[in-house]
């Protein structure tokens, strides 16, 4: 596919085939991950495939609870990548400024959504979830608690390859040129 | 002695990464087959597991109250077979209960995960999937898992004065003590 047909082939899949990945696929996703921008190079990203059934299974019950459930579908999906942010020392390079702490957050997405993207590519699907029990990832994949996990991907063999619509502000409410427009 | 043991009961949920003797595991054994059951009909099995592959495997029997059974040196699955007695809930909970409290007196540590009327999944109940990872035959339902282990955490009892006395009546409903 060329990258125009990706993005447009690109969507959240929450249902999926009890397949499992091979991780030769995993791995090329990987690599259109680690080959992602950062600022200054940084690459404040660690990833973690969890396709250990039962851990999986566990990392899945720490994404949904009984009033918000609405990643239950993660139980289904045979692998989960779950992303730790490793905010870069800026400030013992150059005197900081407080914003910069934040650009490792913006990297994290690039380097996820080129995952997601070379995802497509391997016929796999996708959908990033930020809301679970970071406490109970932590635990469960021994991540040192200072760290944070800031992104779990979900990924599998798509039940229904067909594409749905998008559903996106129009181009003119978010374009403007050379000045703010309403 | 039992009596101070039911007053120092905590369950325990935090496990030293240490096994237990199997001279205490069959102690545990003789106590749930020393339970009192409805005719002496004992209706019920046991399945004790202490595979660690396998404590993993259940840790993930449900979304909630299971995950402490990943580090449980000891899970023992308390079934029972409904044909045998209709108070096979009943029976079962009190051999549960005996494996506890001998656990207790052993110096170690136990809590009770719940799997009778649990989900693993909006398609599998945590009973079909400890049935289909510990080939449990179809006569038999599970009502609990208990894990044992050397504790690693040391909760403090339960003060006296925060027990519900005022759930206590005498001779009749509501009437309180003179």
């Amino acid at each position: 596919m060329n990258f125009a047909e990706l993005v447009k082939a690109r969507q959240s899949v929450r249902e999926y085939l009890s397949l499992p990945v091979e991780r030769e696929k995993i791995e090329r996703c990987l690599e259109a991950a680690r080959l992602a921008p950062s600022a200054c190079n940084s690459q404040p990203w660690k990833y973690i495939v969890v396709d250990e059934p039962e851990l999986k299974t566990a990392v899945a019950f720490a994404t949904f609870g009984k009033v918000v459930s609405f990643n239950r579908f993660t139980l289904e999906a045979p692998v989960l990548i779950v992303i730790i942010s490793e905010p870069p020392n800026i400030t013992a390079k150059a005197g900081a400024i407080i914003k910069n702490n934040q650009l490792h957050l913006i990297d994290l997405g690039i380097s996820a959504q080129q995952f997601c993207l070379q995802a497509v590519e391997e016929g796999l699907g996708a959908c990033m979830l930020g809301w679970f029990d970071e406490r109970r990832v932590k635990q469960l994949l021994h991540i040192p608690r200072r760290k944070r996990v800031n992104l779990i991907i979900s990924l599998g063999y798509p039940k229904n390859m067909e594409i749905r619509e998008k559903v996106r502000k129009d181009f003119n409410q978010i374009v403007s040129y050379n000045g703010y427009q309403e | 002695m039992l009596l101070s043991l039911i007053q120092e009961r905590r369950s325990i949920r935090k496990f030293q990464n240490r096994p237990v003797e199997p001279e205490k595991a069959g102690q545990l054994i003789e106590a749930a087959l020393r339970s009192p059951s409805s005719r002496s009909l004992n209706p019920w099995e046991f399945i004790v597991v202490n595979d660690p592959a396998i404590l993993r495997k259940m840790a993930v029997a449900k979304p909630h109250g299971a995950a402490f059974l990943r580090t449980a040196p000891l899970g023992i699955v308390v079934c029972a077979d409904p044909q045998k007695c209709d108070v096979w809930i009943e029976d079962a909970s009190v051999a549960a209960t005996f494996i506890m409290l001998a656990a207790q007196s052993l110096g170690l540590g136990s809590c009770w995960v719940q799997i009778r009327l649990r989900d693993h999944s909006a398609t599998q109940t945590a009973e079909e999937y400890l049935r289909e990872l510990l080939k449990i035959p179809e006569n038999l339902k599970v009502e609990s898992v208990i894990a044992v282990g050397y504790p690693a955490e040391n909760p403090p009892p339960h003060p006296q004065d925060e027990l519900q006395y005022e759930k206590i009546s005498y001779n009749l409903y509501g009437k309180k003590i003179d």
